[in-house]
């Protein structure tokens, strides 16, 4: 670790990242207190690493990725209970008209239910539009596995969320998961 | 464009961050405008993500949040210009220590370690400093002025007593000596005479008198000579009288 990077450029990234990295934070960690600790660790890291980040239209996938591995840290220790997905039922091809509104503390809950591995990705898939291959590098994965996860958790939370028959759409029913 | 392949494409194609290029990106929206049932799996599909997305976004803000990670940072920058300066001061205080203890052991190991003398290398330094015979009145001024010092040597000696000659100290300055020497009939040194030849460029001879009171009690008497405003002569010899080391007036060799 050197030492810190410009304090400009340091504020300039808590400036543009800071609303997206404490979501995302909340959403891994579903505690207010956590999630800004994980924050703060993140621009921490960033501020003392700063000369790794080499080109400046990166920083947002170099940000997220610091915070996602500062998250990995906190619960390598917590025994986690690998999660099957298999409780996802048979579903119908076809959404309820119109969508539920989705209470808060039940998406939380889904998403905490998920392994992390599917959590990652569906967290970066909606809510800072990474790229396919931006959520590739993240997580340090092929694409293709990526895509899959990421298939799997959206009908994870469309089966908790948004009513039992809405998990998967398409002309057939399936099973979330199918082709593990 | 078959069903199956633009819903493969389908997952590729995100309003915000489309993945497909150009050519398929066309080939589906193509597929959709003539496919009712993939434009509205689609379209289906769009909603249910904008509507996930939105509820996994929509996640409050702590008031002040801005405020304090920018208070941490700065505080953690502090924090490492702190460490950075102390672990600088141990440094500096471990070099320090370095040094202290490694002069005190080189003070100690010369202590124990005092230098041999080679005789032949302290006769070679002694030679440096002293000229000795066969002494010569010319030699003597060439070899003061080879280190340093124009001089002019005193006319009233008899420089057949010349025994040596060099640099003496006198008040931290260096002052050409001439040493005169008489031996009586069998050889033994009867009387000698040390002359310091003092420059108006060293020292300020106004001061000087031509008589030059000896100091009581002393074995040797002094006299001081003043012929010229550049030179002065101090001289310290033994005996009682200086005039047998001088020659007569009628023999000097220069006037
Ligand atoms: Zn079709």
């Amino acid at each position: 670790m050197g030492m810190p990077g410009s304090q400009r450029t340091v504020e300039r990234l808590v400036e543009e990242h800071y609303v997206g990295l404490y979501r995302y934070a909340y959403r891994l960690t579903g505690s207010e207190a956590d999630a800004e600790d994980l924050t703060q660790e993140t621009f921490c890291k960033a501020q003392m690493n700063l000369s790794q980040l080499r080109a400046t239209d990166r920083a947002k996938n170099w940000l997220f990725t610091i915070l996602r591995n500062a998250y990995l840290h906190r619960v390598r220790t917590e025994k986690q209970q690998p999660r099957s997905l298999d409780l996802v039922g048979d579903v119908p091809d076809v959404l309820p008209e119109p969508l539920p509104d989705v209470d808060p503390d039940q998406l939380q809950q889904a998403l905490a239910e998920l392994p992390e591995v599917y959590r990652t990705p569906i967290l970066l898939y909606y809510f800072e539009e990474f790229s396919y291959r931006d959520i590739a590098e993240q997580m340090d994965l092929p694409i293709g596995t990526v895509m899959s996860r990421l298939a799997r958790a959206k009908g994870w939370l469309r089966s908790r969320l948004l009513g039992p028959d809405a998990a998967t759409l398409g002309p057939r029913p399936r099973r979330a998961t199918d082709g593990l | 464009m078959d069903c199956r392949t633009a819903r493969h494409l389908l997952e590729f194609s995100r309003p915000c961050a489309s993945e497909l290029d150009d050519h398929d990106q066309d080939a589906l929206h193509g597929h959709l405008a003539v496919c009712p049932d993939c434009d509205s799996t689609a379209r289906a599909e769009r909603e249910a993500d904008q509507h996930l997305g939105q509820a996994v976004r929509d996640v409050p803000i702590p008031q002040g949040l801005r405020e304090r990670l920018m208070r941490r940072l700065r505080e953690e920058r502090e924090a490492w210009y702190r460490r950075w300066l102390a672990r600088g001061v141990r440094v500096v205080a471990a070099v320090a220590a370095v040094v202290l203890i490694a002069w005190f052991g080189l003070s100690s190991w010369r202590k124990h370690n005092l230098p041999r003398l080679d005789p032949d290398q302290l006769t070679k330094v002694a030679l440096e400093r002293h000229q000795y015979a066969p002494p010569d009145r010319d030699e003597a001024e060439a070899w003061f002025r080879k280190n340093g010092h124009r001089v002019a040597t005193p006319d009233d000696f008899n420089y057949s007593f010349l025994f040596s000659f060099h640099l003496g100290e006198f008040l931290d300055k260096k002052v050409p000596c001439l040493l005169f020497v008489r031996t009586d009939d069998e050889g033994r040194q009867s009387q000698v005479a040390w002359v310091y030849i003092l420059s108006k460029e060293q020292f300020d001879l106004k001061a000087l008198e031509d008589k030059f009171e000896s100091p009581s009690g002393s074995h040797f008497k002094s006299q001081v000579w003043h012929p010229q405003p550049e030179f002065a002569y101090v001289i310290v010899y033994s005996g009682d009288r200086l005039d047998d080391m001088l020659v007569s007036k009628k023999d000097r060799p220069r006037s």
